[in-house]
């Protein structure tokens, strides 16, 4: 039995940090007997968004839950899986349980505390609309968040996701892809998220079987994605990563990680940066020569200094996709455009 | 041993370099045929120097401006992504058109959204005589921008019609206007200074400095100049008029 290690690590985005917001990402890691498990969610960053830290650390925590009830009801699973049409309908059915556990907890939570006046007075006046929602108790969007995690077993390994970010796999042959397709609906500050109407039917999948089964499985939220300027560099990323666990050990490895992490947002997205995944060390220390060279053939590494003195503003802040659709109100939705002088380099 | 700090690539902005270049009447014949040659020939430098950058990619906009001002590039375009662009000099000198242009793009939602983030800009500024329209509002608008106060600029006086106190205010100093006497100096001062300004402007470790932008564009400025100097002494300069237009 391959031994399974996964991780997980979230830090602040800079850009957080120098206007005082709190990280709005969440991730999560757990190992089991017979199975590995790895999370990552992103709040959504708009100030509109009232609680997106609770409604991240929420997504994750039902993943979890639901993946564990998931697997052990779940008889002869390997076999189910491997027919195309059952395990479309099985994950189906994981990922509906996943969106009505999510709804529960913010129900929930939401009950327990109410929105502030305080609460409310954080949103800006040009999302005045956002007040009267909540104000008349649709509170969802508060909480609003992508999600993306992985599984990985003996057998076969599977994840999901909704909205911006990254699943990346390296498998026993170094090769590196991202299993989960892209949603068109995901495109620069906008993402698909856990709080909209057709969140049950947003999901895209990924399912490897025994003889595809990974060395590596990565996700990242978007502030990691976006510090890289292309997909190959990001892959590059994660390459690095995985040798640096390799040669360093996992342990090791996760604690460099941790420390990287601060430097990337600050040169990089300045958003919040979440990175977990799934490791079978034997089988990727077995094909870590290929992924060495193939990072060696990348463009060459120089040693940086981090900048300094960035300033970021809110204004490429995510927002929900449904949200910039067009809506049919009395209110305006976003007042006249202020000076673009305002902004900050 | 090698830890991540050794194998993950440096992550990378985008440092858009903008030409502004005037377009009027008086430009015409060898001054517009100059500077249409001489951003040919620096596009493949400047996309070496993007593609060896960990720091920076380097995005390309120009703006042409006489009766009015338009963009050559409807968005930023890589320097292999630009297309050769022949210019057609006729019209007044609308710098203040120039300016509101200038003042829109240089925005987040605009020329500079990128996922990743933007460095300040580099802006080269190309005219041969005065401005014809209310510039003074234009520019007055565009230096509340903190994009535009933030970026390089160097300003280049073509010829000897050029106001240079209106370069000067744009640029922000008269050490950032620089005298172009005739088109062989044009052609190197265009390469010389593109390459310059994008090398020192797609460099984190230089662009997060605390310097005022006008006292390094003021630097940057000398080296072009000393640059220009230096390769057309090299060269042969014994049949040039100093005024060959």
């Amino acid at each position: 039995m391959e031994k399974l290690t996964s991780f997980a690590q979230t830090r602040v985005g800079a850009s957080h940090l120098s206007r005082d917001i709190v990280c709005q990402d969440s991730s999560l890691c757990e190992d089991h007997e017979s199975y590995s498990f790895a999370a990552a969610a992103d709040g959504h960053g708009s100030p509109c968004y009232l609680r997106t830290e609770r409604g991240s650390k929420f997504a994750v925590e039902c993943a979890a839950e639901c993946v564990a009830e998931f697997l052990d009801s779940l008889e002869d699973a390997a076999e189910v899986l491997a027919d195309e049409r059952q395990r479309q309908q099985l994950f189906n059915q994981l990922w509906r349980s996943i969106i009505a556990r999510w709804h529960e907890r913010t129900k929930k939570d939401f009950a327990a505390e109410p929105f502030t006046e305080e609460e409310l007075d954080r949103i800006p006046d040009k999302f005045m609309h956002y007040r009267l929602k909540y104000a008349q108790g649709d509170y969802i969007s508060a909480y609003g968040t992508t999600l993306l995690f992985a599984a990985v077993t003996d057998d076969y390994a599977f994840g999901a996701q909704i909205g911006d970010g990254k699943c990346v796999v390296i498998d026993g042959d170094s090769n590196v892809t991202a299993p989960i397709p892209e949603d068109p609906r995901c495109y620069e500050n906008v993402t698909t998220s856990m709080c909209q109407d057709d969140a049950a039917l947003s999901a895209r999948f990924f399912y490897l079987n025994k003889g595809m089964l990974p060395a590596a499985v990565f996700l990242c939220t978007d502030g990691v994605e976006n510090s890289y300027w292309n997909e190959e560099q990001l892959f590059g990323f994660f390459r690095g990563l995985a040798l640096t666990m390799v040669e360093n050990g996992m342990e090791e490895g996760v604690r460099q990680l941790g420390e990287f992490l601060p430097a990337m947002t600050k040169k990089g997205s300045g958003d919040d940066v979440s990175c977990s995944g799934i490791i079978a060390m034997s089988k990727l220390s077995s094909c870590s020569d290929g992924i060495r060279e193939d990072l060696a053939a990348a463009a060459p590494v120089v040693d940086e200094p981090v900048p300094e003195n960035i300033v970021y503003d809110d204004e490429a802040s995510q927002q929900v996709v449904t949200d910039v659709m067009p809506v049919e109100t009395d209110t305006p939705v976003e007042a006249p455009d202020e000076p673009e002088s305002g902004e900050q380099p | 041993m090698p830890g991540l700090d050794d194998y993950a690539p440096a992550v990378r902005k985008v440092m858009t370099l903008f030409y502004v270049i005037d377009t009027s009447g008086s430009m015409q014949g060898s001054k517009i045929g100059q500077v249409e040659s001489a951003l040919e020939e620096v596009m493949q430098t400047l996309q070496e120097i993007s593609d060896e950058s960990d720091d920076a990619e380097i995005k390309i906009a120009v703006l042409e401006f006489s009766t009015g001002a338009s963009w050559v590039t409807p968005e930023p375009v890589s320097p292999e992504g630009y297309r050769f662009k022949t210019f057609e000099a006729c019209g007044v000198t609308d710098l203040g058109a120039a300016c509101k242009e200038l003042d829109k793009k240089l925005s987040r939602n605009e020329f500079l959204q990128t996922a990743a983030g933007a460095y300040p800009p580099v802006i080269l500024l190309f005219s041969d005589g005065g401005p014809t329209d209310n510039w003074e509002s234009g520019l007055d608008a565009l230096k509340k921008n903190n994009w535009f106060k933030r970026s390089i600029k160097i300003a280049f006086a073509i010829g000897d019609d050029c106001d240079k106190d209106v370069l000067a205010r744009f640029s922000g100093s008269s050490e950032t206007v620089l005298d172009v006497k005739n088109k062989d100096q044009l052609r190197l001062m265009i390469e010389k200074a593109s390459v310059i300004t994008s090398v020192f402007a797609s460099h984190s470790s230089t662009v997060d400095s605390d310097t005022d932008p006008v006292e390094i564009s003021k630097k940057l400025a000398e080296d072009v100049q000393t640059q220009t100097n230096d390769a057309l002494s090299d060269a042969n300069t014994a049949d040039w008029d100093e005024a060959d237009w």
